[in-house]
């Protein structure tokens, strides 16, 4: 102000211009101190509040998914259980597949067969699955589907069910027929048969999953 | 902090000092004092002028030039408004300069540098203001007022003092004559009106004494200044009163220039910047006390949040604990059944498909099915557009054809729900009768496949077909075996 009036100051006024500058530059700086200082604690503050308050949902709603499954625990667990322990949580044992299906076979003695299971590979989820692992921002685990395909001649109906009864069982784990084309033979004797089979297998142990689930 | 005021004449320098409710003399020492300054020197000019009503940087601008070409090189000057003329657009206004020669301008630099100098006054200077406070603006008066240096004549129009003249001490008839001439020059100047009588108010002289100097006739009239509370009363007090209300309200028009009243504007500065820093301290301690509570209410919901979610986490974990007792974890305990159930949707039984078969095709033996194909939905498949629309029976021009384009409709497409193809047959030599029976057996048997399904070809299976009746070897032959081939396609409804 005094400058822009183009006034001569004595040294006394310059200095009680200087101690106003630097009051006013002080109470500036303390003021914007605090209240940055105030404002850097009420970000955190609530940030803290937004983080807690994804986890506490996230939590929620992990303890309400449980707390829902429960309503049922004996035959869930039964359930849960005899999965495991029929192998879909477990890599496909293919010879013992293989061998199972060629006893059955070796039993009934079929005028002819060929099988052939193929390589384990991965397939992506069914879509629904896909959503559960979708909606909790979780990796879902691999599906590893393997295949088995055969072709036997001459059995009868029953024989036949026998065969793929005895696939189901060898293939230690979820196992499904997929196709199966049936022919009267031309002689009369029996059946042929040409049938797919899918095992699938969740591979939960050996991936990060289970890890990453709250 | 006291407030000093000096009062300077010719030969005269007085220093009083405002304490408490009084003023009393006292002597201006030390450095940085808050000063008044009266100056009562003869040599004052009042210059009437008409300007241009302007605002803001303009009508300073203008007013610094008309003062600088009216006093050239004056050091105490200022420009008063009497009254707005709104017809015209200008103001009527006095220029007013003190003299006093170079030592009161040298006086004046150097208390202006030692002390913060707020104003320069003179004493019409001071009557105006004291008529200004009183709220008397619309009055024209002729003040006679005693001071150290003689009597003062100020006559105030509007609130501002339009003339002042210092004349000698009072005495019988010398200034009785001297207010008629200041008179008659008003009425010459035209700033009165002839022939209305213009109030006289002496002040700081008894009222016996006054009427005393009242000149003769009737250009005008003695009158008395009111007492105004809150203010000095100078009809009784003088000038002296005009000096307290000096130390004590200064305010209105004043001659010092701001080259001189540096050291008030420094203080004023400083005082505004103190109350600046306290506002903004102030400001900045209630946003920063507003944000902290915002914060700890923040904060507090996080403590509250995360107690929930330790609950939460808690009941997670000692289930968690209970299926691990099980060797089970969280996620086989949330996944693995329904992960299961979506892909075993659309599986196929064969004996089920064996079953549906014989019921609907074997049971009848003029019916020989030739093959079955089934085939499972596709778990992964994730619309099951068309499914029934889909659905396919018709009459085979031949078994071959028929199976090339029922096995595009009806096991090739990635369905969800599973599918089975049968391709049947009828016996070789039946009648026209037991021909009609055998498919009419299918027809009905269709609706009791159970969760198989055909679509409404299978439902119209041999009635939209000619009926042939052929004799002779060749020609029965060939017409019985195109009509006697027919692939259906079956759809499993419902979850596998």
């Amino acid at each position: 102000m005094m400058a822009g009036l183009d006034i001569a100051l004595t040294a006394p006024q310059r200095a009680i211009v200087q101690r106003a500058a630097w009051l006013l530059g002080a109470a500036l700086l303390l003021g914007g101190a605090l209240v940055a200082l105030a404002a850097w604690q009420h970000t955190r503050a609530v940030a803290a509040r937004d983080a807690e308050l994804l986890a506490v949902q996230q939590a929620r709603a992990t303890a309400e998914a449980l707390r829902a499954l429960r309503t049922t625990p004996g035959a869930r667990e039964a359930r849960v259980l005899a999965l495991r322990r029929a192998g879909f949580t477990t890599p496909a044992r293919r010879v013992e597949w293989a061998e199972g299906v060629t006893a059955a076979l070796t039993r009934l003695r079929p005028l002819g067969y060929a099988l052939e299971v193929g390589a384990e590979r991965g397939q992506s989820l069914p879509p629904a699955v896909q959503a559960w692992f979708d909606a909790r921002g979780v990796a879902p685990p691999p599906l590893r589907v393997t295949e088995l395909t055969l072709s036997v001649q001459g059995l009868h109906e029953q024989e036949l069910l026998d065969v793929l009864a005895a696939a189901h069982a060898a293939g230690a784990g979820l196992v499904r027929l997929e196709q199966c084309k049936i022919e009267r033979r031309s002689d009369g004797i029996g059946l042929d048969a040409s049938c797919r089979l899918r095992r699938f297998a969740l591979r939960l142990l050996d991936d990060t999953a289970s890890e990453a689930l709250p | 902090m006291p407030r000093y005021l000096r009062y300077l004449a010719a030969n005269e320098c007085r220093d009083w000092v405002a304490s408490d409710a009084q003023l009393r003399s006292a002597t201006l020492d030390g450095i940085g004092q808050s000063l008044v300054v009266v100056v009562d020197y003869a040599d004052e000019s009042y210059v009437p002028a008409t300007l241009p009503a302007l605002r803001g940087r303009d009508r300073r601008r203008l007013r610094a030039r008309r003062l600088e070409r009216e006093f050239p090189g004056a050091l105490l000057t200022t420009l008063v408004t009497v009254r707005a003329r709104a017809a015209d657009g200008t103001v009527d206004a006095v220029m007013i300069a003190v003299g006093g020669g170079a030592s009161l301008g040298e006086m004046l630099t150097e208390l202006g540098a030692r002390h913060a100098l707020r104003a320069v006054y003179t004493p019409a200077l001071l009557a105006a203001l004291w008529v200004r406070l009183a709220g008397l603006r619309e009055r024209r008066v002729l003040i006679v007022m005693p001071t150290p240096a003689g009597v003062r004549l100020v006559f105030v129009d509007g609130g501002q003092a339009a003339l002042s003249r210092l004349t000698a001490p009072l005495a019988g008839g010398t200034t009785a004559s001297e207010i008629a001439r200041t008179v008659q020059y008003l009425q010459n100047m035209q700033r009165i009106e002839r022939g209305v009588p213009l109030e006289l108010w002496f002040w700081g002289v008894a009222d016996q004494e006054a009427a005393e100097h009242v000149p003769g006739g009737d250009q005008t009239r003695l009158g008395r200044a009111p007492c105004v509370n809150g203010l000095p009363d100078p009809q009784r007090g003088g000038f002296a009163a005009l000096l307290e209300l000096a130390a004590r309200r200064p305010s209105g028009p004043q001659l010092a220039p701001d080259t001189l009243r540096a050291g008030w504007l420094a203080r004023r500065l400083q005082r505004a910047a103190r109350w600046a820093a306290a506002a903004i301290v102030l400001l900045g301690g209630c946003a920063a006390a507003w944000l902290g509570w915002q914060a700890s209410v923040a904060t507090e919901a996080a403590l509250a949040l995360a107690a929930e979610r330790q609950a939460y986490e808690r009941e997670s974990r000692d289930f968690e604990a209970s299926l691990a007792r099980q060797g089970l974890t969280p996620l086989e305990w949330q996944l693995l059944p329904e992960a299961a159930a979506q892909l075993q949707q659309g599986a196929v039984d064969l004996a089920d498909a064996f079953a549906a078969a014989a019921d609907g095709f074997g049971a009848v033996p003029d019916l020989q099915i030739a093959a079955l194909e089934v085939r499972a939905g596709d778990p992964l498949a994730d619309v099951d557009a068309g499914a029934a629309g889909a659905m396919t029976t018709e009459p085979a021009a031949s078994p071959a054809d028929a199976s090339a384009r029922l096995e595009a409709d009806c096991l090739t497409q990635p369905f969800s729900a599973a599918a089975m193809q049968i391709d049947f047959g009828l016996a070789a030599g039946l009648g026209v009768r037991r021909r009609d029976a055998a498919l009419r057996f299918v027809r009905e048997a269709a609706s009791r496949l159970g969760p198989w399904q055909g679509g409404p070809a299978l439902r119209r299976l041999g009635s939209a077909e000619s009926l042939v009746v052929a004799a002779g070897v060749d020609a029965a032959g060939d017409a019985a075996g195109a009509a006697s081939q027919w692939s259906v396609c079956l759809r499993r409804t419902g979850a596998a």
